[in-house]
C-alpha cells in the first residue's frame, strides 16, 4: 500500500493481507486477524469442496441464483444474514473478550487481546455488518417470503428487479467479507462520520469498503422497498382491502414506505463523502467550506427511520404469533395500523437525536426531544395490544412465545431508556458511553433479532416442509435471552460509571467486574449461535418426524396457511378470493377449508434468468476496483451494469406457462393428503401427530 | 384468473404515444440541465444564478414525475397520485426544513452569525468532548 498505483493491480500487493502483518509482526492481535482470514479462505474452501462433491453446483444455480421466485429469493437473503450473524457475534464476542483483558495501568496504558486499530475495525465491521447485513437481508428476506403469502399473489410486481436487490445486498456483503481478507476495514465506527473518514485522517482502503458497500447494498434496498410498496398496491388478491391485509402486511408497507423516502439519503450522504475521498471536493472536510456537520444530519435522516424499519416487521411477526399461539384474535387491530403508520411517519422528525451534543441551541434539541418522546406513545399501545391478544388465550409456549415474552420483558426496558436518552439534558451526560450502546443494543436484539429469529421459526415449515425442533428452539431462545441480559444489562452500569464507548483500553479497575459479567454473555452469546446452528441441523436429521405435508401446523388464520409444506412455485393453485380480514380463519369457521377450486387454469410464471447474478458480479468487481484504484476494472464494471440492462431489455422474454393439468394434478394430491392425514389437536403441536393438518374445531382466532 | 407480471406494454395501441411522451420528457429535460449550466456560466448575480439553478431543478421534478414516471391527476390513477404526491412533499419538506433549521442554527452558533440564537453562554459545546 506504498508507492505508486499500479495500472493494472492499482494499490493492491502482496502486502495487504493479514498473513503478510502476522509475519511482520507478530502478537494476538495479527494472530487473530490471521486466524480470521483463514476462517474465511477456510470456509470459503470447504464449501467449494461440499458443493462440488455434493453435485450442487447445477442445482444452486438452476433453483436458486436465477430463480425469480420471491420465496426463494428471500430464503437466500435469509441465508445471507444468518453467515453475516455469525461474522457479527463472533465479532461481538471478541470486542467483549478485549474489553475484559483491556484495563491499562499506567506503565502500560493499552493493553488486552487486539491492537487499538484492530478494535476500531472490529467495531465498525460489527455494526456495519450488523445492521446493514444481518437485520436488512433478514427482514426484506422475511417479507419476500411471507408478503405476497399473505396477500394472496404468486410473486412481487417486480421479479426480476427484486433477483437485483439481492444481489446487490450480497455484493455489499461480499465487499465488506472479503475486507477480512484483503486490506483493512475503515475504524470511523458503522457511521463513518468525516472529517475523520476524509482523504486527509483515513487515507487507506477501508473507508472505501464501507461507502461502496454501502452504496450498492443501499441501491439494492431502495429497489426493494419499491418493489415491496407496488406489490401491497397492485398484487393484492380479488377482496384483499387495505383493512383486510394481515398485520404483517401493514409493518411491510410501512418498511416499504420509508425504506423509498429514507433510504435515498443514505446514498446522498455516502456519495458526497465518496466525492470528498475520490474527486477531491469538499462537502464534509475542516477546510474550503466543508461543513462536517451536515454529514451527521444527511445520515441521521436515514438512520433514524432505518431503526424503525427494522423494527418495524419484528413488530409484524410478534402480531401474527401473539394471535396464533394463544388461539385468540389480535386485539385493536385497527389500532395497530394506526400505530405502525404513526411510528413510520414520526420516524421522519426525530433525528436529531442522535446529535444533541453536537452545538445546537437547546431550542432545536428540545423540539427533536419532544418528539422522540411521542414514538414512544404508539409502541406502548403495541405492547399493550399483544399482552391483550394474549390475556386469557390458550397459550402454547413455542418458540416464537419464548422470543415474545423475553421481548416484553427487555424491549420495553430498552425503550425505556431510549426516552431517558430522549432528554437531551440527560443525554449530554450519557452519550458516547457505554449506556448508549446498552440501549441501542436493548432495542435491537430483543426487538429484530428476536422478532426475526421467531418468524423464522414460525414461517420456516411453510418453506421447507418441516418444523424445527421445539426443544432446540426453545434452548436458543433461552441462551439469546440470557446472552443479552448478561452482556449487556453490565453495559448500562458501565456507561453511568463513566466508560466511554468504542474505547480499546480503560484505566479504572473498577470497571472490571462488569467487564467479566459482559465477557461471560458474550460467550453464552456463542452459545446461542451454536445453538441455533444446531437447531436448524438436528431439525433437519430429523425432518422426516417432524414434516407438516398439510401445511397449516399453527392452525393459522392467514392465507399462507392454506398451501401445502413446501409451498409449490406458484403459492396458490388458484388466486383465492378474499372476503375476510382472517380468510383462512372464516373459511375455518364455514368448515371444509381445504375445498378444491372450481376449476384450474395455466399459470405464468417469470422465467430463470441470470440477470440478478450477472450485475452482482459487476457491481462487485465495480466495487472492489474502486477500492483499490483499479481503474480499468472499475469502468468496465460501470459499463457493465447499463449493458446487462439494455441487453434484457433488447430480448423478448417468455414467460414460463405451467399448464393447468399439472396444477391440477398437484393441487388434487394435496387435498387427498389432507384428507388423510389426522387433524392434531393443539396438545399435539408439538408432537410427530402434528402432520400440519390442525383441528379445525379448536380454532378460535 | 392468471395475468403476466413481466409488465409487457401493449404494442400497438399505447406505444407511439408512451415514447412521445418519453421523448417530450427527455427534451424537456435536457433543455433545463443545459440551462442551468448556462445560467452557471452566465455573468448574473449569484443570487439569480441560484434561483435559476433550483427554479430549473423544480421544473425538471414535475417533468419527471409527469412523462417518465406516468404521474398524472387527471385519470383513473388521480387520488392515489395525489396522495403520493402530498406524501412526498411533506417528508422532503420535513427533511429540508429540518436540515435548514439544523444547519442554520449550528452555523449562526458557529460563526456568531445572525440567523440562529448564539448560545446560552454556560455550555460551550466543544469544551464537553474531551
Amino acid at each position: 500500500m506504498s508507492g505508486q498505483t499500479s495500472p493494472i493491480f492499482g494499490n493492491l500487493d502482496w502486502s495487504v493481507t493479514p498473513f503478510t502483518d502476522v509475519l511482520q509482526h507478530p502478537g494476538t492481535s495479527t494472530i487473530i486477524g490471521a486466524f480470521a482470514a483463514s476462517v474465511l479462505v477456510l470456509g470459503a474452501i470447504a464449501a467449494v469442496a461440499l458443493f462440488t462433491r455434493m453435485r450442487w453446483w447445477g442445482p444452486l444455480y438452476r433453483n436458486w441464483l436465477t430463480s425469480p421466485d420471491a420465496k426463494r429469493i428471500g430464503i437466500m437473503y435469509i441465508a445471507l444474514a444468518l453467515i453475516m450473524l455469525a461474522r457479527g457475534i463472533i465479532e461481538g464476542f471478541v470486542m467483549r473478550a478485549h474489553q475484559a483483558s483491556a484495563l491499562g495501568t499506567l506503565a502500560q496504558r493499552e493493553g488486552g487481546l487486539v491492537a487499538p486499530d484492530h478494535f476500531a475495525q472490529l467495531f465498525s465491521t460489527h455494526g456495519t455488518i450488523m445492521i446493514f447485513f444481518v437485520a436488512m437481508p433478514l427482514l426484506i428476506g422475511l417479507i419476500n417470503f411471507v408478503l405476497p403469502q399473505q396477500l394472496g399473489a404468486r410473486d412481487m410486481a417486480f421479479p426480476v428487479l427484486n433477483q437485483v436487490s439481492l444481489g446487490l445486498t450480497a455484493a455489499g456483503a461480499a465487499l465488506v467479507m472479503i475486507s477480512l481478507l484483503v486490506g483493512d476495514f475503515g475504524t470511523g465506527g458503522w457511521t463513518m462520520y468525516p472529517p475523520y473518514t476524509g482523504k486527509i485522517f483515513s487515507p487507506g482502503e477501508g473507508v472505501d469498503y464501507w461507502l461502496w458497500a454501502i452504496l450498492i447494498s443501499g441501491m439494492g434496498s431502495t429497489l426493494t422497498g419499491m418493489n415491496f410498496a407496488v406489490t401491497i398496491f397492485k398484487e393484492r388478491a380479488p377482496g384483499m382491502h387495505f383493512m383486510r391485509m394481515p398485520l404483517f402486511c401493514w409493518t411491510s408497507l410501512c418498511v416499504a414506505i420509508m425504506l423509498i423516502y429514507a433510504m435515498p439519503a443514505l446514498t446522498v450522504s455516502s456519495a458526497m463523502l465518496a466525492l470528498d475521498r475520490y474527486a477531491d471536493f469538499h462537502f464534509f472536510t475542516n477546510e474550503a467550506g466543508g461543513n462536517m456537520m451536515n454529514y451527521a444530519n444527511i445520515f441521521w435522516m436515514f438512520g433514524h427511520p432505518e431503526v424503525y424499519i427494522l423494527i418495524l416487521p419484528a413488530f409484524g411477526v410478534f402480531s401474527e404469533i401473539s394471535s396464533t399461539f394463544s388461539g385468540k384474535r389480535l386485539y385493536g387491530y385497527t389500532s395497530l395500523v394506526i400505530a405502525s403508520m404513526s411510528i413510520a411517519v414520526i420516524s421522519f422528525t426525530v433525528w436529531l437525536h442522535h446529535f444533541f451534543t453536537m452545538g445546537q441551541s437547546a431550542a432545536v434539541n428540545i423540539a427533536f426531544g419532544i418528539a422522540t418522546m411521542v414514538i414512544g406513545i404508539p409502541t406502548g399501545v403495541k405492547i399493550y395490544d399483544w399482552m391483550a391478544t394474549m390475556w386469557r388465550g390458550r397459550v402454547r409456549i413455542t418458540t416464537p412465545i419464548v422470543y415474545l415474552t423475553g421481548f416484553f420483558l427487555l424491549f420495553v426496558i430498552g425503550g425505556l431508556s431510549g426516552i431517558i436518552l430522549a432528554n437531551p439534558s440527560i443525554d449530554y451526560q450519557v452519550h458516547n458511553s457505554t449506556f448508549l450502546v446498552a440501549h441501542f443494543h436493548n432495542v435491537i436484539i430483543p426487538g429484530v433479532l428476536y422478532g426475526m429469529l421467531a418468524g423464522i421459526h414460525y414461517w420456516f415449515p411453510k418453506a421447507f416442509g418441516f418444523r424445527l425442533s421445539e426443544t432446540w428452539g426453545r434452548r436458543t431462545a433461552f441462551l439469546f435471552v440470557g446472552g443479552f441480559v448478561f452482556t449487556f444489562m453490565p453495559l448500562y452500569v458501565l456507561g453511568l460509571m463513566g466508560m466511554p464507548r468504542r474505547s480499546p483500553t480503560f484505566q479504572n479497575p473498577d470497571f472490571l467486574p462488569w467487564m467479566y459479567i459482559a465477557a461471560f454473555g458474550g460467550v453464552l452469546m456463542l452459545c446461542a449461535l451454536a445453538s441455533l446452528i444446531w437447531t436448524f441441523w438436528t431439525s433437519y436429521r430429523h425432518r422426516a418426524a417432524l414434516a407438516v405435508p398439510g401445511g397449516d401446523p399453527w392452525n393459522g388464520s392467514t392465507l399462507e396457511w392454506s398451501t401445502p409444506a413446501p409451498v409449490p412455485e406458484w403459492t396458490f393453485p388458484c388466486i383465492p378470493q378474499v372476503t375476510a380480514r382472517h380468510e383462512w380463519g372464516e373459511r375455518k369457521r364455514a368448515g371444509d377449508p381445504w375445498k378444491a377450486p372450481a376449476e384450474y387454469t395455466d399459470i405464468e410464471m417469470p422465467a430463470n434468468t441470470a440477470h440478478g447474478l450477472l450485475i452482482a458480479i459487476a457491481t462487485f468487481a465495480f466495487g472492489f476496483a474502486m477500492v483499490w484504484h483499479i481503474w480499468w476494472l472499475a469502468i468496465l464494471g460501470v459499463l457493465a451494469i447499463p449493458g446487462l440492462v439494455i441487453f434484457r431489455a433488447m430480448r423478448i422474454i417468455e414467460p414460463r406457462i405451467i399448464p393447468a393439468a399439472e396444477v391440477a394434478e398437484a393441487d388434487g394430491r394435496f387435498r387427498q393428503l389432507v384428507a388423510s392425514l389426522p387433524a392434531a389437536t393443539r396438545a399435539d403441536e408439538e408432537t410427530e401427530r402434528n402432520r400440519g393438518v390442525p383441528d379445525i374445531a379448536e380454532f378460535a382466532g | 384468473m392468471t395475468k403476466p407480471n413481466t409488465g409487457e406494454l401493449d404494442p400497438q395501441g399505447k406505444a407511439a404515444s408512451e415514447i412521445r411522451s418519453y421523448a417530450t420528457g427527455f427534451v424537456i429535460s435536457l433543455l433545463l440541465t443545459v440551462g442551468a449550466f448556462a445560467a452557471l456560466l452566465s455573468d448574473l448575480p449569484t443570487t439569480w444564478k441560484i434561483a435559476l439553478i433550483c427554479g430549473a431543478a423544480l421544473v425538471q421534478i414535475v417533468a419527471h414525475l409527469r412523462n417518465f414516471l406516468h404521474l398524472s391527476l387527471a385519470d383513473a390513477q388521480s387520488e392515489e397520485d395525489l396522495l403520493l404526491v402530498l406524501f412526498s412533499v411533506c417528508l422532503l419538506a420535513i427533511m429540508a426544513g429540518g436540515t435548514w433549521y439544523i444547519m442554520s442554527d449550528l452555523g449562526g452558533r458557529m460563526h456568531g452569525g445572525s440567523q440562529g440564537e448564539v448560545g446560552d453562554g454556560h455550555m460551550e459545546p466543544d469544551r464537553t468532548h474531551r
